[in-house]
């Protein structure tokens, strides 16, 4: 119990009240304090909902590994654990990158929508800095410059959208090397 | 103050009329649904619109991404690669700055500072964008023997287009496409968190849950009354596509005609 003498409501009108001992994190902590402990709840947040979809993306993976790949493993003696970690995990992978590719272009462009939750990002800088400033309150007055601030984050985030697609491409051929699937086969017949 | 009385005041408070001045104090249950189901409207609006403007162009987009000559393929992928690479909300960020820009230049583009405009126009594009891959991978699974028999027919050309590819081509899109529109209604959230502001109070659900939510420190009531009118329009959404479904593929036996199924999207 952090108030043991609290009695009044917790909710007052339209007020919400809680008391100085449980507040969290503490009224009396540090700047950082509370700046990491919004970012780890975003964290949190991004990671369990991004979480549950992985999974469905890896089950779904797991599933279409060949079966007689796993008959093999098993025809050879190795115990269930072994076929697991050394047949089934590394095989799995080609077939869950096109869904966790697909998730991660989606995490990317859902980041941005943190700024609703108050989290300062960098849509929340592009709005601070680049509204009209005037002289009175700093020492670079400028005008109205959101519009450019918010082109370079659109350019920014089609960049990263870019880079990212050239690397999951390199991942993916890297991977169905030696692969019974199309792209394995074609890498096969290039060589 | 009866139900039936806030429901007169307040049904289409969204666009302006009834009451001017939204409940400050005592709210009810029955002032929250009809004020978030008023501001519904502009979601439905948004998406109606966006949707069956959005088709157009995503055709044609499909169209040119699948052309030969690159002067029809490279705008067509590129505006593909703008609108699929970039979140909407930041499109919606850019948007209304533009727009608030491209007003000082002339009166002309006055209203697209506005949402029922401004707003629309993104929409429109990113669905466009979105559902032109969606037609463009439709267009390219199309089997090689449906082309095949058109062209032993001497079909050609348009007629080839219009009589055997484009049906095909729909009916191997529309359970994708579906999923589109579904998300692009639950996208219409966005507007009025974006940029556009809410001229005299005048927003969408998520707008007046917003509102709800801030005055009674009680988000438990609001967004679940949201999230209830939001699975009645997907609901809605499902059956009006699901008939279309049916219509596209009528030629088909019942038991093999393809089912819809909702796969629900994450985020833009």
């Amino acid at each position: 119990m952090k108030c043991p003498d609290w009695d009044e409501p917790i909710r007052q009108g339209s007020d919400f009240i809680v008391c100085e001992a449980a507040k969290m994190p503490l009224g009396s902590s540090p700047q950082w304090v509370h700046e990491s402990y919004g970012f780890t709840l975003a964290v949190l947040t991004f990671a369990i909902v991004f979480g549950a979809f992985a999974a469905n993306v890896l089950f779904g993976a797991m599933q279409a590994v060949p079966q007689n790949q796993i008959e093999t493993a098993e025809a050879y003696g190795l115990s269930q654990r072994q076929t697991f970690w050394r047949i089934l995990v590394p095989q799995m992978w080609t077939y869950a990158l096109p869904g966790l590719s697909n998730l991660w272009m989606v995490l990317i462009k859902a980041t941005p929508l943190l700024f609703l939750l108050g989290v300062e990002d960098i849509v929340y800088w592009a709005r601070e800095l680049g509204g009209s400033k005037t002289a009175k309150f700093t020492a670079y007055p400028h005008e109205d410059w959101r519009m450019w601030y918010f082109l370079g984050l659109l350019v920014f985030y089609l960049a990263f959208t870019r880079v990212s697609e050239v690397v999951l491409k390199r991942i993916t051929n890297r991977l169905s090397h030696g692969q019974a699937t199309l792209g394995g086969d074609a890498q096969r017949k290039a060589t | 103050m009866s139900c039936y009385q806030t429901i007169q005041d307040y049904a289409f408070r969204a666009f302006g009329y009834g009451e001017r001045l939204l409940p400050r104090s005592d709210f009810t249950l029955c002032e929250q649904f009809t004020l978030i189901g008023s501001g519904m409207m502009w979601n439905i609006y948004f998406g109606v619109v966006a949707v069956v403007t959005g088709f157009v162009l995503a055709n044609l987009l499909a169209v040119g991404k699948n052309a030969a000559p690159p002067w029809a393929r490279k705008p067509a992928e590129w505006f593909i690669f703008l609108f699929r690479g970039s979140p909407l909300f930041i499109q919606f960020f850019f948007a209304y700055f533009l727009f608030l820009n491209l007003k000082s230049v002339s009166s002309v583009f006055d209203p697209l500072s506005s949402a029922w405009a401004g707003a629309l126009i993104v929409l429109f594009l990113n669905t466009a964008a979105y559902s032109a891959d969606i037609f463009y991978g439709a267009l390219r699974s199309i089997p090689r023997g449906d082309i095949e028999a058109a062209d032993a027919y001497g079909l050609s050309g348009w007629s080839r287009f219009r009589e055997v590819m484009w049906p095909t081509m729909m009916r191997l899109a529309w359970p994708a496409y579906t999923n589109e529109a579904i998300f692009l209604f639950h996208a219409t959230t966005l507007v009025f968190f974006s940029g556009f502001p809410a001229w005299q109070q005048k927003g969408d659900a998520l707008y007046y849950a917003n509102y709800f939510a801030d005055k009674t420190f009680n988000p438990f009531v609001p967004y679940p009354i949201l999230a209830f009118y939001f699975i009645l329009l997907t609901l809605v959404i499902i059956s009006l596509f699901g008939m279309v479904n049916t219509w596209l593929n009528r030629h088909l036996p019942p038991n093999r005609r393809p089912k819809l199924k909702f796969k629900p999207n994450l985020l833009r």
